[in-house]
């Protein structure tokens, strides 16, 4: 009967299982299959190789038995002296002394120079593992110096001879680096001394240095040892631990605190400690938190314990633990109350409100809430919640806060205030694209806002920084909405208060934002001049991408110098009701700026208060000419134009005006002369206006001047006017 | 930056008051002229200032951790893992004896 064919297995495929590092499969599928293809020398080199591979794999995985038996089956394909003296080896970590030094006699008479040196090697370790001190010099003759050395190191140190152990083992001098360190850790461990950095050497001399267990090679003896030893390391480290703590090196677990340090107090102060180093050292904020958390009844006993927090949230402060902290923040001021002074509370106030309360979570907020009303901290609510949320509260609770806030000198409270207000400062920019309930809710809020802040007479004279802060801020909002009828009250609240400050603080002109500016011309003039178009989202990023640019001009229609106006306007005003000459209040207007055109435009405001009262004179006008060093020679085309805009503001005053500029250009006949009476006398075509005698002397003044000069250039205004006014021509030609 | 937390540096801990703050700064000023020990004097009077100082406050916030000096008497003469009594009853080779064939 004939024998039953085995199957077979492709040789590429036992190739790639080999290369691929399934060695044990490679085995596997040798022992069930022909393998094709690859002739037997080829297949035994890839079997003893898998075996090689096998029992290196074992051997470093610590389990020394399987290594063994790998060798056994490679020495069953292969009777070679280099697996014997793997095998040899393994021997030895498997701690059969006996059976090594049988092993190695017939190998220690190998041709192979190598073989021989090694087995030598190994050999002699075997007999002083075995106790058998009685080398042979043979053999430690043929080792390289450094090995013999060692041999001779190790022979001492089992002899308890250290001293000599040490000197044999220093002369031992391996060229590898990784030997090198291998060598001093030995002497370390012979020595007994304390290895304090970690390294990565031999598995054994980890072990026996920290406690490290990896790679450890499984004997007989080791499993008794380890177990001994990783007691001994464990109690160790609890000293290790709370030493590195207590010198503020590392951080160590509470709990081996608690294990090692019995005094109550040093405990927790321990744990606060610890704690810290997680933050500062390791930079675990969460584990800091946890371990704070975890201990908040220990820490809470302690004052400082609240700067643990400061730390921690300063680091990070997205944690959603408001709820967890409660409890403590409640024990903490309970029992520390007492020992914070005003400004450590408000402190402490404001980092819980701002920083571990958030309103969005509305039911624990409302508990932080009440703990700061029961610490009378109201002024910290009204900061940090109230005024970004611009909560209605009637204008005398706003007040009060107002005072207490303003009336203080904390440059803290100051600067919280200003981030307050700051960031509500940037709602005008959206409000106005919300529904229109809102804008109104939003109006009505911040009029009680400044209806209680218009109240504050008397802040921290300290404050005057931070009172022009608020009042711009107040001011730019306060422009968002247009000035209707019903509005101009709340200005003129603003408006009233801030000039209040401008006298209390003595704040100059150029102190004043731009946006206070604004409002006191938009309040002058009831006009809004606040560029509302301009503000959309779009606008706000742009703002933020070109903030190099002053952003804050683009917002209004408005030139810094209507501010100034404003100055003199009321000194001028003032200077009319007492009597006293106006044009003295005037001094400096006209160098003010370089736009003169601008710049008597807003006298001509002054003129018609002056014209309204009939106080408006030549003479006072020659007076003020000459003041502000005008002239009509230079000047002229910025006359035409002023009587052309102004007498659509104010026709009665721009007459008289232009009737006394005509009187300085009595005796020039030129082009220019013609037009500026031209556009005098086309007010009187443009507008109901009485042609009086004044008039008549101008249109005159027209007709001499082109008779004289024949201006063609002046045709087409000679025939205008000759067809609005035409009679009174033929007069002037007689 | 690790620093001395100041109530410790003032020797305040559990129930004290805010008068006691000044007693303590007192007392300690007292015990550490300038003249005697200019560093410790120099840490008292920011201890103080930073409990009772607004801006000092503030200040000391930023970058400090304050810790506790601790004291133990730890039981640090606990034997010694002996582990060359360890190295002897295991078999470690020295050199890089064991190697994977090439």
């Amino acid at each position: 009967m004939a024998k039953k064919k085995a199957k077979t297995f492709p040789s590429k495929e036992l190739l790639s299982l080999y290369n691929n590092g399934n060695y044990q499969k490679v085995i596997s599928k040798t022992k069930q299959f022909d393998v094709e293809g690859i002739t037997q020398n080829d297949l035994n080199h890839i079997i003893c190789g898998s075996y090689q591979k096998l029992s290196y794999e074992n051997f470093q995985n610590g389990d020394i038995q399987r290594a063994i038996r790998d060798v056994d089956s490679l020495l069953l394909i292969n009777d070679k002296e280099e697996y014997r003296l793997l095998k040899l080896k393994y021997l030895l970590y498997i701690e059969y002394f006996t059976e090594a030094i049988q092993y190695a006699i017939p190998l220690l008479t190998s041709k192979i120079d190598a073989i021989k040196k090694e087995t030598a090697f190994v050999y002699l370790l075997a007999k002083i593992y075995n106790k058998e001190y009685d080398l042979e010099a043979e053999y430690l003759k043929i080792l390289p110096v450094s090995r013999k050395n060692y041999v001779l190191g190790f022979l001492e140190f089992y002899k308890d001879n250290i001293k000599k152990a040490i000197e044999y083992l220093d002369k031992a001098n391996p060229r590898l680096k990784q030997e090198k360190l291998a060598l001093n850790t030995l002497k370390s461990i012979i020595l007994n001394e304390e290895i304090s950095v970690e390294i990565d050497t031999k598995p054994l001399y980890n072990f026996l240095a920290w406690g490290n267990e990896k790679n450890l090679q499984s004997t007989k003896n080791s499993r008794i040892i380890k177990t001994e030893i990783v007691k001994q390391f464990n109690e160790k480290s609890k000293n290790k631990g709370i030493e590195n703590l207590l010198a503020l090196k590392h951080s160590t677990t509470p709990e081996i605190i608690l294990e090692a340090v019995e005094d109550k107090v040093k405990q927790i102060k321990l744990i606060y400690n610890n704690i810290m180093i997680l933050i500062e050292k390791r930079k675990n904020v969460d584990e800091a938190l946890s371990q704070f958390l975890k201990y908040q009844d220990k820490l809470v006993t302690l004052v400082e314990s609240v700067n643990l927090l400061y730390t921690l949230f300063h680091q990070e402060n997205d944690y959603r633990v408001e709820q967890k902290l409660l409890p403590f923040f409640k024990k903490y001021l309970e029992l520390h109350q007492n020992k914070l002074l005003d400004f450590q509370l408000e402190y402490l106030f404001y980092f819980i409100l701002h920083t571990i309360s958030v309103p969005d979570n509305m039911k624990v907020n409302i508990a932080y809430v009440e703990l700061a009303k029961s610490y009378k901290m109201e002024h910290i609510i009204f900061i940090t919640q109230h005024i970004l949320s611009m909560h209605l509260l009637d204008v005398d609770k706003h007040k009060e806060y107002f005072e207490k806030i303003l009336g203080s000198s904390s440059k803290f409270i100051g600067s919280i205030v200003k981030n307050s207000f700051d960031i509500l400062n940037r709602t005008d920019t959206i409000i106005l694209a919300q529904e229109t309930r809102f804008i109104e809710d939003y109006k009505n809020k911040l009029y009680v806002i400044i209806k209680a802040f218009a109240q504050i007479k008397n802040p921290h004279k300290k404050n005057k920084k931070l009172i022009l802060d608020v009042s711009q801020i107040l001011a730019n909002l306060l422009q968002t909405f247009k000035m209707s009828p019903q509005n101009q009250v709340i200005y003129a609240e603003l408006v009233n208060i801030i000039e209040h400050y401008i006298e209390y603080y003595k704040i100059t002109p150029a102190e004043l934002a731009i946006d206070i500016k604004a409002l006191f011309v938009a309040f002058s003039t009831k006009k809004d001049i606040k560029n509302l178009k301009n503000h959309n989202h779009y606008n706000d990023y742009k703002r933020m991408f070109f903030s190099m640019f002053d952003q804050e001009e683009s917002k209004y229609d408005f030139d810094e110098s209507d501010y100034d106006f404003i100055i003199y306007k009321k000194n001028f005003i003032k200077h009319l009701e007492s009597g006293k000459n106006p044009i003295e209040a005037l001094i400096g207007f006209a160098l003010m700026g370089k736009n003169f055109y601008k710049n008597f435009l807003n006298i001509f405001r002054l003129l018609t208060l002056m014209h309204e009262k009939k106080t408006l004179t030549f003479n006072f006008l020659h007076e003020l000419f000459l003041s502000m060093d005008i002239n009509i020679n230079r000047d002229k085309e910025i006359f035409t134009k002023i009587i052309e805009e102004y007498a659509k503001i104010d026709l009665d005053t721009t007459v008289f005006v232009a009737q006394y500029i005509l009187t300085l250009i009595k005796g020039i006949n030129t082009v220019w002369a013609m037009n500026l009476i031209y556009v005098y006398l086309e007010l009187f075509s443009k507008y109901p206006l009485n042609k009086d005698e004044e008039f008549q002397k101008n249109l005159e003044l027209f007709y001499a001047i082109y008779s004289k000069g024949k201006f063609t250039s002046m045709r087409i205004k000679y025939n205008n006017i000759k067809k609005m006014f035409g009679e009174i021509a033929p007069k002037q030609k007689k | 930056m690790f620093k001395k937390t100041p109530y410790q540096i003032l020797g305040l801990e559990g129930d004290f008051t805010q008068k006691d703050i000044k007693l303590a700064y007192r007392k300690a000023i007292k015990e550490n002229p300038p003249e005697k020990n200019q560093e410790q004097f120099t840490k008292i009077s920011d201890a103080y200032d930073s409990l009772t100082n607004e801006e000092y406050f503030l200040n000391s916030l930023r970058g400090n951790h304050f810790i506790f000096e601790v004291s133990l008497d730890l039981d640090t003469k606990k034997e010694k893992i002996n582990n060359s009594k360890y190295l002897k009853e295991m078999f470690e080779v020295p050199f890089e004896i064991i190697k994977e064939d090439k």
